[in-house]
């Protein structure tokens, strides 16, 4: 919004659209997926080989390395919410309203479920109102098929978890709503891919040995390994045979390569806050993603 | 104070130091005061405090007042010997009484395998785990990790039979009288081995990775399992205090971690054949378990209503940004 006799700011070409706090939401992408390689990977799979004991100098280096880095994400989430909440604030428009709104809402859930207030069950409804919330608001145009499978995957595999806290036992419905979570999940590397359209022979050359690689590895021995990583740091359970991970891993590196760099940073916060709910630092790199996403949409569309 | 804000944040170097100081504050401020910002927002099983006894019955009333979690497993797969899988799902409950902490796993299962007789069979087993309360991390859930030990109650089908005769199941084998009684001629009820002893079909164990699993040495955890309709329920029972570190500690108002793990024997699971999960919260709360039906209720339309109520704003947003862009075009 201009103000009256203030003379609009001109839009120069091929300048970024980032917002004012990608810098921070760049430093948080950086220090959640040295935290998700450390901590979450690291650490938990490397207490399993047998020869620990020779490294174990090593070992307890990565797990004070990743306890570091997983002080300073979590410093950082909180600081990139504030900063989004506060861009949201200073901008006035729509979706800057928006983005101060749903992060504070999170901001008011994940201070409850800390401290106890009230029933987890009612925050956790909360936190994926908030998520659901803000990729609706980042929908438009290409990139909303993308943006529906994903909010379809978190609602389906956070809400098995949501639906038993108000007393519901899911049952066989709750099995589907696992399996098609995880099948939205699939499917957002393929939306992608339309929304961006990869080309380049080279491009798809390397994507392809990624899938085959990927298709290999969750074929192998190493399979189990690798589903128990995808459950525990994205929230899927591997169900599905291995080409389809394969067939998600090319498209996914692919449309990201193709991607525009201001998409860069909030998939890769995706990327590292996994699908449904975990915990409330994992939720804060989704809220902390969208909001990025959604305040440099705007800021496109301003500069536009 | 918005125009000063604004002008604050437009500079890239005050939007940088702003930035750095407050995130280093943060940091400092969590370190020194060893605080850990993030909850857990995973599956919370409640324990609440019911009015009397539940036992070792699976099928007593109490339960039904207890709100079950449904917690899906997975096959075991980090390490060999692997497999399972074959449980999809285990449905769980817990209560608190007198300070004894009970916990009642439900989960489908088409054949009743109590036997282990054979070398072919397997009895069907079950298994809670728990962080030691000495570790001081969140343990691996496989088994745990040096430093950060788990404390496991394993339940097993057979245990609760009475040893069959060798001629029940092999008809022209031959026994011999065996007059001594003495534990001298039992070398494993000698060696102290808890399943010789059989004092409880529950067995208390510790690890602190994969094949460390050992007994406690304080064996207080007792249960009992009923087959019916094609279900098992497996009540488990363990005061809540304990004085050995290793072991798992309880309380009201506190939490921990729990995970579960189920053994289907006709399938040929054993050992590290099973069907696991991760850790879900327990919530051991001080608060008196409800009479039975939606007590709850107001919390229940609250979280619908916020839940209906954001999306709302959501989908609004969305349509918005839909027709925006449609008519920027």
């Amino acid at each position: 919004m201009t103000a009256v006799g203030r003379a609009p700011r001109l839009a120069i070409a091929g300048r970024t659209a980032a917002p004012r706090g990608s810098e921070l939401a760049g430093a948080l992408a950086v220090a959640a997926l040295a935290e998700l390689l450390l901590v979450r990977v690291g650490s938990r799979t490397a207490i399993h080989i047998p020869a620990l004991p020779a490294l174990r100098k090593p070992y307890a280096l990565m797990t004070e390395a990743g306890d570091v880095v997983l002080v300073l994400a979590q410093s950082l989430a909180i600081v990139t919410l504030a900063a989004a909440a506060a861009e949201g604030w200073l901008r006035g428009d729509w979706r800057g309203r928006a983005v101060m709104a749903l992060t504070g809402a999170f901001a008011v859930a994940a201070t409850a479920i800390r401290f106890g207030w009230g029933p987890p069950g009612l925050w956790q409804w909360a936190t994926l109102a908030t998520v659901a919330s803000l990729a609706a608001a980042s929908a438009g145009g290409r990139r909303t098929p993308a943006l529906a499978c994903f909010t379809a995957a978190w609602l389906l595999i956070g809400g098995h978890t949501a639906i038993q806290s108000l007393g519901v036992a899911p049952g066989e419905a709750g099995r589907w709503m696992l399996w098609l979570g995880e099948a939205a999940a699939l499917a957002i590397p393929l939306a992608a891919a339309v929304a961006v359209r990869p080309r380049g022979r080279r491009r798809w050359f390397a994507a392809g040995a990624a899938g085959v690689a990927a298709t290999a590895a969750m074929a192998g021995p190493s399979g189990w390994t690798l589903r128990f990583l995808t459950l525990w740091n994205l929230g899927l359970a591997g169900t599905f045979p291995p080409f389809a991970y394969g067939i998600a891993v090319a498209t996914g590196a692919a449309s990201f390569a193709a991607a525009p760099r201001s998409v860069w940073v909030p998939v890769a916060l995706l990327a590292a806050s996994g699908l449904g709910l975990h915990n409330t630092y994992q939720s804060a790199l989704a809220v902390a993603a969208l909001a990025t996403l959604l305040l440099a949409q705007g800021r496109r569309g301003a500069a536009q | 104070m918005k125009g000063l804000f604004a002008a604050v944040l437009q500079s890239r170097a005050w939007r940088f130091w702003l930035g750095a100081a407050a995130v280093l504050t943060i940091a400092a401020l969590l370190q020194w005061t060893d605080t850990e910002p993030a909850e857990t927002q995973n599956l919370t099983l409640f324990a609440y405090e019911a009015d009397r006894d539940p036992g070792l019955d699976p099928g007593n009333s109490v339960w039904e007042r207890a709100q079950p979690v449904q917690v899906p497993l997975s096959g075991q797969a980090a390490t060999y010997a692997a497999g399972g899988g074959s449980v999809p799902v285990v449905s769980v409950r817990a209560v608190h009484h007198k300070g004894t902490l009970y916990l009642r796993l439900e989960w489908d299962d088409p054949t009743a395998d109590t036997s282990s007789y054979r070398p072919e069979d397997f009895a069907d087993a079950a298994a809670v785990e728990f962080p030691a309360q000495a570790a001081t991390t969140v343990p691996s859930f496989c088994m745990g990790q040096p430093g950060a030990g788990v404390n496991i109650w394993h339940w097993r089908a057979d245990s609760e039979q009475v040893l069959a005769l060798p001629t029940e199941h092999y008809s022209n084998a031959v026994v011999d009288w065996y007059p001594s009684t003495e534990d001298l001629f039992f070398t494993a009820r000698a060696a102290g081995n808890p399943y010789a002893l059989n004092a409880s079909p529950v067995q208390n164990l510790v690890a602190q990775a994969f094949g460390t699993l050992t007994p406690a040495a304080e064996q207080s955890v007792q249960g009992h399992g009923v087959y019916a309709n094609g279900k098992w329920q497996v009540v488990f029972a363990r005061p809540f205090s304990t004085s050995d570190p290793e072991l798992a500690a309880f309380g009201p108002g506190t939490k921990t971690d729990v995970a579960f793990a189920v053994w289907d024997g006709s399938k040929g699971e054993r050992d590290g054949m099973k069907s696991v999960s991760q850790f879900i919260t327990l919530s051991i709360s001080g608060a008196p378990l409800a009479g039975g039906g939606p007590e709850d209720w107001p919390w229940t339309v609250a979280a619908i209503a916020l839940f209906l109520g954001l999306s709302a704003i959501g989908l609004a947003l969305g349509w918005y940004g839909y027709r925006e862009a449609r008519m920027g075009r």
